[in-house]
């Protein structure tokens, strides 16, 4: 009677990515509304701030060290729209925002542990291999869809407001926000795969990101720090400025490697789990 | 003939307590086997080992002839499992859930899902955030059956369910055994599965107690039996009665009459037929606990042995007595 076995071996589906993302539907609609008011109201604020003076001079009053900090005086040069994009949106505000989605949504590999939907997934013939790639891949399509709408945002606030960005420096900031953001929802994966503790994910991803950021900071003006501060995920993703410099081709690299790590031992840590 | 699931010697540690130790037991293919025990003897964790969420720390396991880690996706493909609280994703419909479920298998029989939706008397319109516990183990109950798995792992299915339900329930498992299906099914009350299972293994303290057939155990299912004669009665039984132990002869304090408390072992007939040169008044049998009828169980088979943690590891006790006369 249960013969017709044979024809389950079919191509991947993604069957789990989407319904990873269908369960987040009305968060990532959400979260899209809320991003477009954001980037509308920051952008909407530019003109203003190029043009006040008390703002340049508060700027120039900054001491060394904070200009330093903050990743040299261009990188956050109000009266130019990179600058002004870069200080108000692309160096904290969307990769904090969307670290909070990204995170959470790492986190729910040790969630859905305790919650008992990871027995149900796996009471199917899915390995824990798949789920973990199709979490992944859920996750990057999520980060990547919510950063695309600020960049069409952008996009289309400039037609309005003069921004003087050039596009191609854009995508460069966005692709660096993705992976930044993206690789520390891997890193909440990988905690919460290993010991099904979503406040464990949050916690250990959220320290790592606020880790990186300082160290980017102080790597430039503390000689020491400098080595470490290349190793810092936010440096090689935001710390560079892509928005003012440009695509830095080797941080991209790097960054990606270490994303693929991650899922690699996200995938051999949740194979070894005690799913409880 | 390959057992359709084999563990041998299977064992799951944690710290001291909870966990198995070194269960064996085979299924036969076809066979409803009910996986019996209090809360916390170890059936939860018999299960989702052969499921591989959980590891043993020794002893193996396989299903259909496949090592249950290695092969646990092509295993999966042909397995029904219903965990004993049952996680859904609470924000689709029920049909939704049926439907994507299927997907997952590559397996989906509309036909039959209408069927069991309606014998089960489910909504499947309704989001399942929205459905009682009651509805939501139809939903789980459903999901394992809906693909005609051949082998069922079912882990407390009727927890929560009405009586009306718990009855189709049992019409589900008769049918997946006539179709050829084999049923691991756990319950921690003999009465609610004894009469669909074909045998029933005891785990105690995450240890196999015994496993019988049903009708060996049925006979030695013991009860504590009061009787209430009415007064003046002269209860004088000389010859002992079949099945009847730790007979004890009371006379009511406030003068309705005399009480008699005894066990019985195996069927009630022979006691009944003696009673029936008196005058009864009232008769209540209740079955013992099975707690406490399998550590009773577990006593006899080793005299020696006051309790069980002075047992040795892997001893495994006889089989209760079927007539255990006083």
């Amino acid at each position: 009677m249960l013969a017709e076995v044979g024809a389950r071996e079919t191509a991947p589906s993604f069957e789990l990515v989407q319904r990873f993302l269908a369960d987040r539907r009305k968060g990532l609609s959400g979260w899209a509304v809320g991003l477009t008011a954001y980037t509308v109201l920051i952008v909407s604020f530019f003109p203003m701030i190029r043009d006040s003076a008390s703002m340049a001079q508060a700027i120039e009053e900054y001491p060394d060290a904070m200009k330093e900090f903050l990743g040299g005086e261009a990188s956050f040069n109000m009266s130019s729209g990179p600058g002004f994009l870069n200080a108000e949106l692309y160096s904290v505000m969307l990769p904090i925002l969307l670290s909070v989605f990204a995170i959470g949504f790492g986190a729910s590999m040790g969630a859905d542990q305790r919650s008992g939907l990871m027995d149900l997934l796996l009471s199917h013939p899915i390995s824990r291999g798949r789920i973990v790639a199709e979490k992944a891949i859920a996750m990057v399509v999520g980060v990547t869809g919510l950063a695309t709408v600020v960049f069409a945002t952008v996009i289309a606030a400039g037609a309005f407001i003069d921004l003087g960005i050039s596009v191609s420096n854009l995508v460069a900031a966005t692709v660096g926000v993705v992976l930044l953001v993206t690789l520390h929802g891997l890193i909440a994966m990988a905690v919460g795969a290993a010991t099904g503790r979503r406040s464990a994910a949050i916690g250990t991803a959220t320290t790592l990101l606020a880790a990186g950021y300082i160290f980017s900071g102080l790597g430039g003006l503390v000689d020491w720090l400098e080595p470490v501060r290349s190793v810092s995920p936010y440096y090689r993703a935001i710390g560079t400025s892509p928005m003012l410099n440009g695509w830095a081709f080797g941080s991209l690299v790097y960054l990606l490697a270490l994303g693929g790590a991650l899922v690699f031992a996200t995938k051999m840590l949740f194979e070894r789990r005690d799913i409880v | 003939m390959t057992p359709v699931v084999s563990m041998v010697e299977l064992t799951k540690s944690y710290g001291r307590v909870r966990g198995i130790e070194s269960v064996d037991l085979q299924l036969n293919p076809g066979e409803v086997f009910g996986f019996i025990g209090p809360n916390g003897a170890g059936k939860t964790t018999t299960i989702r080992l052969l499921m591989d969420f959980i590891r043993p720390t020794s002893g193996s396991a396989s299903i259909f002839g496949l090592d249950v880690h290695r092969s646990a996706v092509e295993i999966h493909a042909r397995v029904g499992y219903l965990p004993a609280d049952i996680a859904l994703f609470d924000r689709m419909t029920a049909s939704d859930l049926f439907r994507w479920l299927g997907r997952l298998r590559g397996n989906f029989d509309p036909a039959y899902v209408n069927e069991l939706v309606e014998r089960l008397d489910l909504d499947p319109s309704r989001s399942i955030e929205e459905l009682s516990t009651g509805n939501r183990q139809k939903v789980g109950v459903i999901q394992a059956f809906m693909h005609r798995p051949e082998l069922l792992m079912l882990d407390e299915p009727t927890s929560g369910l009405d009586p009306f339900v718990r009855r189709q329930f049992r019409e589900l498992v008769k049918e997946a055994k006539r179709s050829g299906s084999t049923v691991f099914l756990s319950s921690h009350e003999l009465t609610e599965v004894e009469d669909i299972c074909d045998r029933v293994g005891i785990i105690v303290g995450g240890r196999m107690r015994s496993v019988e057939t049903m009708a060996v155990l049925r006979e030695s299912v013991r009860r504590h039996v009061h009787v209430l004669l009415a007064p003046g009665v002269d209860f004088n039984e000389t010859k002992p009665i079949s099945g009847v132990s730790n007979l004890a002869v009371l006379t009511s304090n406030n003068g309705r009459g005399i009480v008699l408390e005894m066990d019985v072992a195996g069927p009630l007939d022979h006691l009944i037929k003696t009673l029936a040169n008196y005058r009864v008044v009232d008769l209540v049998s209740e079955p013992l606990s099975l707690e406490d009828y399998f550590l009773e169980a577990y006593d006899n088979g080793h005299p020696g042995s006051s309790s069980r943690e002075d047992a040795q590891r892997n001893s495994k006790p006889a089989a209760p007595e079927v007539s255990h006369v006083g």
